[in-house]
């Protein structure tokens, strides 16, 4: 009596240049959507490449190469690392998030005018003008009058 | 006998299920003193040795590496030079080298680990340490510590300690503080300053987070931690074909550029913090609690089965052996007898016994061979859920069998290992301890050497030994870089594997020295199908939990708590203290449940055993 | 569809872009009062929502979590465990920010009871037990399989069967989560003959009746971050979405062969044959070596071990198949256990 175990099973692996090109602009039109969107109304997007299914090297390197560099970089340091390029497109930026022995933990496709990670927060901006205002304290108090800056 | 008035179920900061009676006689101010031997008992079981039966001897390994998850690695090992032993297989240089890192990594982690998170608290008043002075804990850390720089200096150090205190100080305000609850703080048998208990809270949490670093060599070598992949004949791990990361296009192994230099830096790292932390630390608990040098002590029967073979000494692979050399071994085999700690006598495997008159296996109460005979589980404690549940020395009491070398109770670990290689006294790992123990020891903190036998004579012992295998981890690095494109496997190996028919012997047996001790496996091949018809550990953790045997002689842990003094009968901190110095595993000393093997020998009246008193 | 050249006027106000990884300020202050950088921070968020497969406008969520002042109540209780589910949970991703949060797990929860950690022992850790189990809510973390029969004595702890400490301890928890195979479904104390008649965790409910929310987290043990993963997820935003084995989706969806990079050799080669021949030192496929990645349900291809460093195929040895039930007593190719013995067919067996 067969068994299911009798069945052969094939495993559609589906890996050929077409297929890895039609991911890559499947992506690319996502990007092209969002731009367009970010004009139109101010709204952000992301895509997280870890996310994608099926993202192989041709593929990934395909995107990178679509959309290659442009005038900005900066890199976030904070113990873990974070690499944030412009793209060709402005707008479009691409982030490598680092772990602390420097390997890749994920790489997001931003779509913003200015990726989050590099603005300051508020709250940090308030911390900051406390310091500040310590240090003109300590210079200060030499002086008559002390100062401060409001 | 008196009812025990001291009783720890469950012993905490330990691996696995173990219960501790003693009786403490009251001294009328809610203390009392321990004149008579305890009792030690594990309470849990899972049977691994009957479930190997009638599996592939080649598979064994991943089976009982799970017997423990905190010594993992050396199960999987000894059960792999067990079937290697029946085989008869030699492995490569290679495998030797990365076998010796994988162990040496095990060592150096779980010893680290233990002093700070499972041993810590038994010295350190986490409490006290919110009253200490961040300014001062540094100027304690630039004296005690002066190379180490927490957190890798981003702070200044006294803002440092500051953020610790607050860490601490959140949790107390919260109202949760966690791990940290209920704990003996207070007690009057803790001696340490709110700056020396900051300065120690604060490297538990940094050891966390190197802990966490330096098991990535396991995960190169073996694909993961815990529990990496080993295999009989060898290691599964080879040179990478390609040097850069692995991938879908260019393939590869996890033995890359990159790969490499995670093992190299796991090997620094590990080195570096036991030089400046671990080292300095232990030495300044034994400088404020020396008193513990004289409590604790065991019987003065030392054992250590033999480890780190040097494939240096191999002169042609795959002839001459790898692990056939007792000279070369880092830990010398050996027996030490009656504190008489200067005389190193062989051991001879054949004296090993095993004996179940006080545990809980129906069978014959005489000593028995492991590769021999068998025993069947047989409960005959009392019912659980009772409000009178309580264990009787007289009768039998544990899930651990007795281990007996030469019918003697022996106690194995890194006070043995220790103690084996002063004696030895060849090798300059030999030298190492000689200069190690002279140092701090008998100089610095004036204790007589006998004096090593005892509860903080094994916290001294565990880092020494730490230190030298960090120290030879860089050793055994060099040599297998440099004979890392050679071969990892024997090329008969495979063959032989695959062709039952040519393994010569059908019992072997595996031993390694793991954290705790001696530990060995005994398989048995079935001689037609090659399933494993019988399986044995005998662990290193039994040899020291193990309860009384036939002749009610105590196990190790059982005869150390002798002499100990209470300062508070419900609150029983120095029975803890002395417990946790041998650093328990359960989990190891109980996987044994029934092996219905038919025993090698026939013997028609009783097991044949050769233990004699 | 060019709508591009539809600008609109710029406002006066700041426009918030990005609002989904916008952390709020109370967030924010506290990361302060920790000395954590926001922007390391941030990045360990997208790191952790990346992992899990969330979207980026959960972050916020995860970050607040993360930082809640109050921690969440976890009592993690172990039965016929090896303890190497919490080594693995012990090594999870820890975020080094300014200062020493060396394990970001003891930050976002209270471990309030932890037998192989706790500083209390024998009647203060009972007492301890009892205290925090009376507060319902709390989410307990098993692992461990338990022997069924209550009276057996293969598992006592404080003189109470463990059938009894489990029951008294799911009585008030908001979730359980069985960590690890054996707690899981069984694991190795369960694997043939089962000598001590030890259950899974979900089957001993079952058989007591107590119906709680429960989460399987196998594997063997399982991935630090996975452990970490789903009570990051829980805290944030509840339960995650589960399989038929109670498995989350976000992590055992796939198999570990499914994203696999041996995988491009698994049709047609080239296949090791000895672990130490050519295509072994090229990153062949191991499936005639045993590998069982096809039919095991697991992160390790895409998480990996220990922060990425490597995993089971890639250190050259098949996978186990760790994280299935009753894995130790598979049934291979030719009627076989083993895991040297090929599978017997390519698939997802499921």
């Amino acid at each position: 009596m067969p068994h299911l175990s009798d069945i052969p099973v094939c495993v559609d692996l589906n890996d050929n240049k077409e297929s890895n090109l039609a991911i890559a602009k499947t992506v690319l039109n996502e990007i092209r959507a969002l731009i367009a969107q970010l004009i139109n109304s101010g709204k952000t997007g992301a895509i997280d490449l870890r996310q994608r299914p099926r993202m192989r090297a041709e593929t990934y390197q395909y995107l990178k190469d679509a959309l290659s560099s442009g005038e900005v970089t900066a890199v976030v340091d904070a113990a873990v690392k974070v690499e944030v390029r412009e793209t060709r497109y402005p707008g479009v930026w691409w982030l490598t998030h680092l772990n602390e022995q420097g390997a890749i933990v994920t790489e997001i496709i931003e779509i913003t005018e200015i990726p989050e990670i590099l603005k300051p927060h508020i709250a940090d901006m308030r911390a900051g003008l406390k310091r500040f205002d310590q240090i003109l304290a300590d210079f200060t108090s030499h002086e008559e009058s002390p100062t401060t800056l409001n | 006998m008196a009812t025990p008035n001291v009783i720890i179920d469950p012993v905490t900061r330990i691996e696995g299920h173990l219960r501790i009676q003693a009786y403490a006689i009251p001294d009328g101010k809610g203390g009392g003193t321990i004149k008579d031997p305890g009792l030690s008992a594990s309470t849990m079981v899972r049977g691994v040795e009957q479930i190997l039966k009638g599996r592939d001897p080649r598979d064994a390994w991943a089976f009982t590496q799970r017997i423990c998850g905190v010594c993992t690695v050396v199960h999987g090992l000894t059960s792999v030079r067990a079937v290697e032993n029946a085989i008869g297989i030699k492995v490569s240089k290679n495998a030797d080298y990365i076998r010796n890192m994988m162990i040496g990594a095990q060592y150096v982690h779980d010893h680290v680990m233990h002093f700070y998170h499972l041993h810590a608290l038994d010295w350190v008043d986490v409490v006290s340490a919110l009253k200490a002075i961040p300014a001062n804990t540094a100027s304690l850390s630039a004296k005690n510590n002066p190379n180490y720089k927490p957190n890798n200096g981003k702070l200044p150090d006294a803002i440092y300690f500051q953020n610790v205190l607050d860490r601490l100080n959140g949790l107390v305000n919260r109202g949760q503080l966690g791990l940290f609850a209920n704990g003996y703080w207070g007690h009057s048998a803790y001696k340490l300053s709110p700056e020396e208990n900051l300065l120690l809270v604060s490297h538990y949490l940094e050891a966390l987070g190197w802990a966490r670093e330096v098991v990535k060599l396991h995960t190169i070598f073996g694909g993961k931690d815990p529990h990496p992949n080993l295999v009989v004949g060898g290691m599964p791990c080879t040179l990478s074909s390609n040097t850069g990361p692995v991938s879908e296009d260019k393939g590869g192994t996890s033995l890359n550029t990159a790969g490499l230099a995670i093992i190299k830096k796991s090997v620094d790292t590990m080195k570096t913090f036991v030089d400046q932390v671990y080292l300095p630390d232990v030495v300044l608990v034994a400088t404020k609690y020396k008193e513990w040098a004289d409590y604790g002590a065991t019987e003065g029967n030392f054992l250590c089965f033999g480890e780190f073979p040097d494939p240096a000494l191999v002169k042609k692979e795959f002839v001459d052996g790898a692990i056939d050399y007792p000279a070369g071994y880092v830990f010398p085999p050996g027996v030490i007898w009656a504190n008489n700690l200067n005389g190193l006598f062989p051991f001879d495997e054949s004296k090993v016994t095993e004996n179940v008159a006080h545990a809980w296996y129906s069978g014959s109460d005489a000593g028995a061979h492991p590769s021999v005979g068998s025993t069947v589980l047989n409960y005959t404690g009392p019912a659980p859920d009772s409000a009178s549940y309580m264990l009787d020395e007289s009768k039998r009491y544990s899930w651990i069998k007795s281990p007996r070398y030469n019918g003697q109770p022996m106690e194995v670990g890194p006070l043995a290992h220790i103690l084996m290689m002063h004696a030895r006294n060849t090798l300059d790992t030999d030298k190492q301890v000689r200069t190690g123990v002279a140092q701090y020891w008998t100089g610095a903190l004036k204790l007589g050497f006998d004096q090593l036998n005892s509860t903080l004579g094994r916290i001294f012992c565990r880092m020494l030994e730490t230190k030298i295998i960090a120290d030879q981890m860089a050793n055994w690095y060099q040599r297998y870089e440099a004979n890392k494109a050679g071969a990892y496997w024997n090329p008969n190996t495979f063959t032989r594997l695959t062709q039952p028919k040519s393994w010569p012997k059908s019992v072997g047996f595996g031993f390694t020295e793991a954290p705790r001790g001696a530990l060995g496996h005994w398989v048995k091949i079935n001689p037609t199908t090659y399933m494993i018809d019988n399986y044995q550990c005998i662990v290193a953790s039994q040899w020291n939990a193990g309860p009384r045997d036939a002749k009610g002689i105590e196990g190790p842990y059982e005869h150390a708590l002798v002499g100990h003094v209470l300062a508070d009968v419900k609150k029983p901190l120095e029975v803890l203290r002395t417990i946790h110095s041998f650093d328990p595993c359960i989990g190891c000393a109980v996987h044994i449940v029934d092996s219905e093997g038919q025993p090698l020998v026939q013997v028609e009246v009783n097991h044949s055993y050769r233990s004699l008193s | 569809m060019n709508k591009d050249l539809d600008l609109p006027e710029r406002s006066k106000a700041p426009v918030n872009l990005a609002e989904d990884t916008i952390l709020d300020e109370a967030t924010v202050s506290r990361l302060l009062e920790l000395g954590i950088s926001r922007r390391g921070f941030l990045s360990f968020c997208t790191g952790m929502a990346s992992l899990m497969v969330l979207p980026q406008a959960m972050i916020p969520k995860l970050a607040a979590a993360a930082t809640a002042p109050t921690k969440p109540s976890v009592v993690y209780m172990s039965f016929q465990e090896c303890t190497g589910c919490l080594e693995s949970l012990v090594n999870s991703f820890a975020f080094r920010g300014g200062t020493t949060i060396d394990n970001l797990i003891l930050n976002m929860i209270s471990l309030d009871y932890q037998e192989t950690l706790m500083a209390a022992a024998g009647y203060q850790a009972e007492d301890l037990l009892k205290t925090v189990t009376s507060k319902p809510g709390y989410v307990l973390v098993v692992d461990g399989s338990i022997p069924a029969k209550w009276d057996s004595g293969y598992f006592v702890s404080g003189g109470r069967s463990g059938v009894a400490r489990f029951r008294d301890a799911a009585k008030n928890a908001g979730l359980i989560i069985a960590v690890g195979t054996c707690a899981s479904f069984g694991g190795l104390p369960k694997a043939d003959p089962n000598p001590t008649g030890a259950v899974s965790i979900s089957e001993l409910m079952a058989s007591l009746g107590i119906r709680k929310p429960l989460i399987n987290v196998p594997g063997c043990p399982p991935i630090p971050e996975v452990i970490t993963g789903v009570i990051l997820y829980y805290l944030a935003s509840g339960m995650p979405s589960l399989d038929s084995l109670y498995r989350p989706t976000m992590f055992y969806e796939k198999t570990v062969h499914d994203e696999c990079y041996r995988e491009e050799s698994f049709e047609d080669g080239p296949f090791a044959l000895t672990f130490d021949d050519a295509n072994a030192r090229k990153g062949g496929c191991l499936f005639k070596l045993g590998c069982k990645g096809p039919a095991t349900h697991n992160a390790c291809s895409t998480i990996k071990w220990n922060q990425g460093t490597s995993f089971p195929m890639m250190s050259g040895h098949g996978c186990i198949g760790c994280a299935e039930p009753d894995f130790w007593d598979r049934i291979n190719l030719n009627g076989k256990k083993g895991f040297y013995v090929q599978l017997a067919h390519g698939g997802d067996d499921d």
